[in-house]
């Protein structure tokens, strides 16, 4: 028998360090995957945020730094334009991405920078225990919005990334994707190949959200926060793509 | 012929892998393994069809299958 689908070799030989079902492991696979597809394990540099994905630098085997607080888009800018030659790309959390680092990934994709940034929507503070994220769900529970989130409560409407990047003029690629089906994981293993062959032919900034799951946080079983997914997650944050000017002519 | 291969290391039993299964090849087994974790088992007696499901969802990438 042959083998027909195998681990990804700059995925290091250990577990990943996420709760049980954390879609965060599936996510950093499928990049691992892309990795190993473009042949570019010697040549990438992952800019990590604050947040559990941290905690993926130690699964990947290759170049991986960590930034302050939601600084992965300057840090990576600075990056980028010191190694051109490099695939450089952010994975950033809904809490780092959306509160703490809002500036950053906004003027980063202002700027037309060309790296990938990778957003891990799952709508909750995960690393540190269950606060209320710019993209917690209305009525979603959080430690910070214990009766649920209520915006007539002053705390907000949830933040849709992908819809804010695709609305300035420079970012290249914006896609929405999702991790809960096998399906849908392919397709993103698609678009995050497509942001990575965008960067590589120097066009400029790219950006994947996938959304994502805390089974821990969300107090729910990994095969309930599939069902979740599908329930409630699609409904505020649609599945597309938002943005591509590669294909505008 | 097709199989499905667990390495035990990885698994941490969160049982994607059996929701996804057409064939119910993989459910949790007896076995712990070193983090801790009752991990998933695969079945011979059922009839493994290589389609993938449970290996790409996987988020430890804990299976390989070969066909
Ligand atoms: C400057 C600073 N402020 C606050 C924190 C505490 N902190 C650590 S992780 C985190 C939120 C992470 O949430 P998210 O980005 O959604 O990542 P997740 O854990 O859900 O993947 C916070 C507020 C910190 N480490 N540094
Ligand atoms: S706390 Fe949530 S986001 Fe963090 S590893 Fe656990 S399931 Fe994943
Ligand atoms: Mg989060």
């Amino acid at each position: 028998m042959e083998k027909i689908y195998s681990r990804p070799v700059s995925l290091n030989p250990v577990a990943f360090n996420y709760c049980p079902g954390c879609l965060h492991g599936t996510s950093q696979k499928l990049l691992c995957d892309v990795i190993d597809e473009l042949g570019k394990q010697e040549d990438t540099i992952a800019v990590m945020p604050i947040g559990c994905s941290t905690m993926g630098m130690f699964a990947f085997d290759f170049e991986s730094l960590g930034a302050c607080h939601g600084r992965a888009p300057a840090v990576a800018t600075g990056v980028k334009r010191t190694a051109p030659e490099k695939l450089v790309f952010t994975y950033q959390g809904d809490g780092d991405i959306g509160y703490i680092g809002f500036s950053e990934i906004m003027h980063a994709a202002n700027r037309g920078e060309n790296f990938t940034v990778i957003f891990a929507n799952n709508g909750t503070f995960g690393m540190t225990g269950g606060q209320m994220a710019p993209t917690t769900l209305i009525g979603q529970r959080a430690t910070t919005a214990p009766l649920g989130r209520d915006p007539s409560y002053g705390q907000g409407m949830p933040i849709h990334m992908s819809e804010l990047v695709a609305s300035l003029p420079l970012p290249v690629y914006v896609e929405r994707c999702s991790v809960d089906t096998p399906a849908h994981a392919n397709a993103t293993r698609k678009a995050i190949k497509k942001a990575f062959d965008i960067q590589l032919a120097g066009k400029g900034f790219s950006f994947v959200e996938i959304l994502t799951n805390c089974p821990t946080n969300w107090g729910v079983s990994p095969v309930q926060s599939i069902a979740w997914i599908k329930e409630k997650t699609y409904t505020e944050y649609p599945l597309g793509v938002y943005k591509d000017i590669t294909q505008e002519g | 012929m097709a199989k499905v291969e667990i390495t035990a290391a990885y698994c941490k039993g969160c049982l994607l892998c059996e929701a996804l299964c057409p064939k119910g090849v993989l459910s949790l087994g007896n076995e712990v393994n070193a983090l801790g974790y009752n991990i998933i088992k695969a079945d011979d007696t059922k009839e493994c069809i290589a389609c993938q499901q449970c290996a790409v969802i996987c988020p430890e990438g804990a299976i390989e299958v070969y066909k």
